[in-house]
């Protein structure tokens, strides 16, 4: 298990995707967690990469 | 005379107690068109006084009336404006209305943002009712009926509810998103929950059961609370999730948290227990 402080993040659990913002984030390793200073940069992220977040 | 007379009047009282009404306001121009749909169990012709008109298209410009036959069997829609002063809605039977909406976003009362009518509800008025699915330009008096298993109040505008009692005891189904909505309770939530999605900034549920017995598949506490949460009771509410019966989503979020930045590790303990016992991938702990 992994445990990481976020600002912004995005979690990527085998392709699916979810958003978590200043959280303590407890996870399965296979989980990939990408972190970013701020919201605008993690939208960009998000649609520079053409990212859907499943509601 | 006098036993006559007596008859008479419970008659009348039974007669007034199963009709009621909404109050219906124009904002703006009031020109913005209002969405009601409604299931019933028996046929029933609901009315609009004052200002206030049926239409049969979104628009509202056809098919204007001051009358609305429901016809029993499915969820029914009709469109309606009030362009000024205000209008009742008129129901004669409340006891025969069993559905005001659909969880899927089919609500049944929405109103444009700008100019369309706000209205104002009693739930506990309509105790056969099952939906109560909502968004903007409403306001909500009171509790929701027993019979409630979806919940759902969606802002956006002007949606209201100030209300402190218990979650309807059958609710399966709750999803609150809204900065007007105001729920102080600490009761536990019921034991038939399935889904919980609650994200509004002025809700106060202290309670820390989610309850047991079925399996949730959303756990979204985004905004719950007013007082952040401490560790000593961040534990109790994971510790009751990890004993509970039932299944849980595979990401859980819990905000409202004070100590998100660095939680003890009382409550890591508690997450890792939580995780392995009920297989969740993730567990968010967040401000």
């Amino acid at each position: 298990m992994k445990k990481q402080l976020v600002k912004y993040a995005i979690l990527n659990d085998s392709g699916v995707y979810s958003l978590v913002s200043n959280a303590t984030v407890y996870t399965d390793d296979s989980v990939v967690i990408i972190d970013f200073e701020t919201e605008q940069e993690r939208s960009d992220y998000l649609s520079d990469n053409e990212i859907v977040i499943e509601e | 005379m006098i036993g006559i007379g007596i008859g008479i009047l419970q008659k009348r009282r039974i007669r007034e107690s199963i009709t009621t009404s909404m109050l219906l306001t124009s904002t703006g121009t009031g020109a913005g068109v209002s969405t009601l749909r409604l299931q019933v169990s028996s046929d029933m012709t609901v009315t609009l006084d004052g200002t206030g008109k049926f239409y049969t298209d979104e628009a509202g410009t056809i098919g204007e009336s001051s009358s609305w036959t429901i016809t029993a069997g499915a969820l029914r829609t009709i469109y309606l404006k009030v362009p000024s002063g205000s209008a009742n809605l008129s129901i004669p039977n409340r006891n025969l209305v069993t559905k005001f909406g659909e969880w899927n976003s089919i609500y049944g009362w929405v109103s444009v943002s700008v100019n369309g009518a706000s209205m104002t509800i009693t739930p506990s008025d309509f105790p056969n009712i099952t939906t109560f699915i909502v968004a903007r330009q409403l306001t909500i008096l009171g509790k929701f009926p027993d019979k409630v298993i979806d919940l759902r109040l969606e802002g956006g505008g002007a949606l209201t509810w100030n209300d402190s009692n218990n979650l309807p005891p059958l609710l399966q189904r709750i999803l609150i998103e809204g900065s007007l909505l105001s729920w102080v309770n600490s009761t536990p939530l019921p034991n038939t929950i399935t889904y919980v999605y609650i994200a509004s900034l002025g809700m106060n549920w202290t309670g820390l059961s989610i309850g047991s017995g079925s399996n949730i598949i959303v756990l979204f506490l985004s905004n719950y609370r007013v007082d952040k949460m401490s560790s000593a009771d961040m534990v109790t509410l994971l510790t009751q999730m990890t004993n509970r019966t039932g299944t849980l989503p595979a990401a859980v979020t819990i905000n409202d948290y004070a100590d998100y930045t660095s939680p003890p590790i009382e409550v890591t303990n508690a997450v890792t227990l939580l995780k392995s016992t009920k297989s969740i991938t993730t567990v968010n702990l967040g401000a």
